[in-house]
């Protein structure tokens, strides 16, 4: 066991059982991978955001009791990849979205950046990960922008 | 094949997913509970070969979302081998470990039911409502025979 990450093993249970792995639709032609988790307890979600490199934001929101929920959403797909690719071997439940969402994070990454012109075929392929991604998580791709 | 998966991975997905809690009867006697509730069956599965611990049972039928299953550990035995092996892995829900662990520790002392003297049952009822605020539920108790377990 010495070469396991334990951190990443923890987060990858924890990322089991809270996270979600979302696929944003961005002037209804662009996709952006992003994932998220909500949780009470703002240390964890301060760990796991410094975990995933320390970017992305941590929002405060309120349940439906009033309980204080702490949100963290990293929206960068190559940054959401990168966290993944940690997550991944150790992952059960979302694991197969997980290794979509990183494949869909390359593809965005190698063509440089997401609002650049893209060829209708690539915008295809990139809706077909995102439909299969979404298909296993059963959100419909959100459009944002 | 099955995946046992290691006690990390069951500590964060407990700390997501699980609860520790102890619930009243009207016999006057708390009991000391775990559960996990997930609609992923097959990883309830691999954490009670992991761990032999507990019964999975449907919790709840859901038209439109996937079924919910639980896993009820309730046998002081697997309670305290659950707490042995996740809960020094448990990061959110390590004060109810630990006050789990001084429920199971006065149980061994004096025994569990409703043949407890006054002063033993008013130190596990403190004991209870420690774990219900650390639940964030205030100092109460749920009814284990009205209102069923909490999720």
């Amino acid at each position: 066991m010495n070469d396991v990450d334990l951190d990443a093993v923890y987060f990858a249970g924890f990322f089991d059982g809270e996270g979600c792995i979302a696929v944003a639709l961005v002037d209804g032609r662009y996709h952006k991978v992003r994932i998220s988790i909500g949780q009470t307890n703002e240390q964890v979600i301060l760990d796991f955001q410094r975990f995933c490199g320390g970017t992305g934001t941590v929002t405060l929101k309120f349940g439906p009791t009033g309980k204080e929920l702490y949100y963290y959403q990293l929206g960068g797909s190559t940054q959401a990849a990168n966290a993944l690719r940690r997550l991944v071997p150790y992952m059960r439940v979302k694991r197969e979205e997980a290794e979509l969402a990183i494949v869909l994070a390359e593809r965005i990454a190698g063509s440089g950046y997401p609002r650049q012109q893209l060829t209708d075929e690539e915008i295809a392929e990139r809706r077909k990960l995102a439909d299969a991604i979404n298909s296993i998580t059963r959100w419909k791709a959100r459009g944002i922008g | 094949m099955t995946f046992y998966p290691p006690p990390e991975y069951i500590a964060g997905f407990f700390d997501a997913n699980g609860t520790v809690y102890v619930a009243d009867t009207a016999r006057n006697a708390p009991r000391l509970r775990i559960s996990i509730t997930t609609s992923h069956k097959l990883v309830l599965v691999s954490f009670q070969a992991a761990l032999h611990v507990g019964t999975i049972t449907l919790h709840q039928r859901r038209a439109v979302y996937d079924d919910q299953w639980r896993l009820n550990v309730t046998s002081i035995p697997e309670v305290g081998r659950f707490l042995d092996e996740i809960g020094p892995h448990c990061i959110i829900k390590n004060t109810q470990m630990i006050l789990a662990q001084k429920f199971i520790d006065h149980i061994k002392d004096y025994g569990i039911g409703r043949a407890l003297d006054a002063g033993a049952l008013a130190v596990r009822l403190e004991l209870a409502y420690a774990m219900s605020e650390a639940n964030g539920y205030g100092r109460k108790l749920v009814d284990l025979e009205v209102e069923g377990t909490p999720s």
